[in-house]
């Protein structure tokens, strides 16, 4: 369950000069939901997107993650409950080049300190999920955006996190690889996790159960 | 766990091919470095060692002290040295370095004047012709034996009986007999340090004494009931040869065994110094590993975001690069280790001496290096672990 109250992010460039990101963002989004965060660019989705996956902390407010107020931890505590309760799935794929595909979907699981024989499993399992079993031992750079995407899909379904953030996971792919991605994102929500989506396209936000606003860092609506 | 970081520290290794490459040769050649000093100073330990054993252990030599003591050393001191308890024998000496000119070629010796008890005084042994004989002394004859080492470097071959060879006297060259060859002492080991240990040219010491124009002995030589390493010996006979000639303390034994221990302590204190230096080479190292790995950090910044996105913490990213750095070394001195080691057992079988594993040595230069690896990896990889996951995700 995710708690923001009155969320505020200030960046302050090298050259002295602030932005305020985010103004005063309040909202709950409850376990097991799919949201859509829409707004035009710059407006704010990418900053509150880092605050909830614990990768930034607000300048001012308060965030809660399952009761959690994120904002009195450590950086050490920040990472452990990336690890244990957040999954991210980006615009770029964030694959790691020289690892293959099981291995990038192994890697969350061995920061985990999952034990090495259920790791493979789980790995197989994941990419089985996404269509991608044959594929296991190729580098990134061997797969197609749609297929890259898919691995980090399969990542975060091994990872097995209660809470995954997109950003817009479709960004850079043709439509048929996007409606691939959706549907895998929403077979996520189906057995259980929290789906955050941020996106550009209205068509996608509305397979959503809700939408959430954004404007020059506020919410609208 | 461990075990997976590693392989992930091995691809990173990989994936820098030539970065990686220059740092594992910087490593190498600094262990290259200290591995073959360290071995030609064993194998040199080794060899004096050997040879100095065989060599003369019940002998003793009186000298002067030092130069200029007035103390001249005649044949009546050879009798009377002769004639002390403890002492079964007593040899006229003299020495000088000295050039010999064998075919043409200059090559650096020290002239030893002995007489025909050199045999069981200086174990000195014929392995073709003779050695001195008392003719030899008796008629002032300008013949030699000369080092093994001496007829192959000049005709090749080691028997070069009744060749005529020229040796540097007095100031000029004179021609000189050889009569036979005798068996070097020191072996490989000469050809290496010439400088240090010369091969030797064996004449009559009366043909000696008249080419530099004495009378007296440089030294004389004494051959032992035991073993002339025993200090109450030399102490007791050192007493009695100051006594006889008058003198306090203007002579001094000293034997084969303290002239071995000098020997010894010089190369390994040249072979400790330049390992030392070496070991600086391998500091050096240390600091190219710390540039390569700051550089590699550099690059993999958006690599570190994505894994701490993932859940990776700052000692996950840490234990990371320092394996990296860590594998790093260990792997460029285990080449320097083996090149080391494979030029020095190259150049015992060229000098046809044994090899010696300087064992200790190579232990310490994996170890020390490893350590640098470690401790120049420290820096870049806590930069690694530190930095913040959306900086490192831009
Ligand atoms: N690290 C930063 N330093 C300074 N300003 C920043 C930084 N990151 C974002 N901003 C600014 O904050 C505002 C919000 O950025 P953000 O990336 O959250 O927008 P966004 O809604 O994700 O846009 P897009 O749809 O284009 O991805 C923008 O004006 C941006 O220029
Ligand atoms: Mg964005």
């Amino acid at each position: 369950m995710i708690v923001t109250e009155n969320l505020t992010k200030i960046y302050s460039t090298d050259g002295g000069i602030k932005v305020k990101a985010l103004d005063g963002v309040s909202l709950e989004i409850r376990d097991g939901e799919f949201i859509a965060i829409v707004g035009a660019s710059g407006s704010g989705k990418t900053t509150l997107m880092n605050i909830m996956g614990c990768l930034d902390i607000p300048t001012e407010g308060k965030y809660t993650l399952d009761g959690a107020d994120i904002s009195l931890l450590g950086s050490g505590e920040l990472s452990r409950i990336r690890s244990r309760k957040i999954s991210f799935v980006f615009q770029g794929f964030n694959l790691i080049p020289s690892l293959t595909a099981a291995e990038n979907v192994e890697l969350p699981l061995i920061y985990r300190k999952t034990e090495a024989s259920s790791r493979k499993r789980i790995v197989t399992e994941a990419l089985e999920a996404v269509g991608l079993e044959k594929r296991a031992n190729h580098l990134p750079s061997e797969l197609s955006g749609g297929q890259q995407q898919r691995v980090a899909i399969a990542r975060a379904f091994a990872a097995d996190a209660p809470l995954i953030l997109a950003d817009e996971p479709c960004g850079n792919l043709d439509s048929r690889s996007g409606t691939d991605v959706m549907e895998m994102l929403h077979g996520l929500n189906r057995i259980g996790k929290t789906v955050v989506l941020i996106t550009h396209d209205e068509k996608a936000a509305l397979t959503a159960d809700r939408q959430i606003r954004i404007s020059d860092g506020k919410v609208v609506v | 766990m461990t075990g997976s970081k590693a392989i992930s520290a091995f691809r990173s290794i990989k994936r820098g091919k030539s970065r990686s490459l220059l740092t594992l040769c910087s490593v190498a050649v600094g262990v290259f470095a200290v591995v073959v000093i360290s071995g030609i100073g064993s194998v040199g330990t080794r060899e004096i060692n050997s040879t100095m054993l065989t060599m003369g252990i019940n002998s003793a030599m009186v000298e002067a002290a030092g130069t200029g003591s007035g103390i001249n050393l005649t044949d009546d001191d050879v009798t009377a040295f002769g004639e002390l308890k403890g002492v079964n024998k007593a040899m006229p000496l003299m020495g000088a370095m000295s050039k010999a000119k064998i075919l043409g070629k200059f090559l650096n010796c020290y002239a030893w004047g002995v007489d025909q008890d050199a045999k069981d005084i200086i174990s000195i042994e014929a392995v073709h012709g003779r050695l001195i004989d008392d003719k030899d002394v008796e008629n002032h004859a300008p013949v030699c034996v000369i080092d093994e080492v001496l007829a192959e470097e000049s005709y090749g071959r080691s028997n070069i009986v009744g060749k005529k060879i020229n040796i540097l006297l007095g100031g000029s060259y004179r021609e000189f007999l050889v009569v036979g060859i005798a068996k070097s002492g020191i072996t490989g080991l000469q050809s290496v340090m010439s400088g240090i240990i010369p091969d030797f040219v064996y004449l009559p010491y009366s043909t000696m004494q008249d080419i530099v124009g004495k009378t007296s002995f440089d030294k004389i030589a004494l051959l032992l009931e035991k073993d002339a390493a025993d200090e109450g010996l030399a102490k007791t006979l050192t007493a009695e040869v100051n006594s006889l000639k008058d003198s306090s303390d203007g002579l001094v034994i000293n034997n084969f065994q303290s002239q071995k221990g000098q020997l010894t302590d010089i190369l390994s204190i040249i072979t400790t110094v330049l390992s030392l230096i070496a070991g600086i080479s391998l500091v050096v190292s240390g600091i190219t590993v710390m540039t390569a790995m700051l550089v590699s950090v550099g690059e993999r910044t958006r690599e570190i975001g994505i894994k701490k996105s993932i859940g990776a913490g700052n000692a996950d990213i840490m234990i990371e690069f320092l394996l990296e750095s860590v594998l790093l070394t260990a792997f460029g001195s285990l080449i320097g280790i083996a090149a080391g080691l494979g030029a020095c057992l190259g150049g015992c079988l060229v000098l046809g001496v044994e090899f010696v594993l300087p064992l200790e040595s190579v232990i310490a230069a994996f170890g020390f290096s490893v350590l640098m690896g470690a401790l120049f990896g420290v820096y870049p990889a806590l930069k690694a672990a530190r930095l913040r996951p959306i900086e490192a995700l831009r």
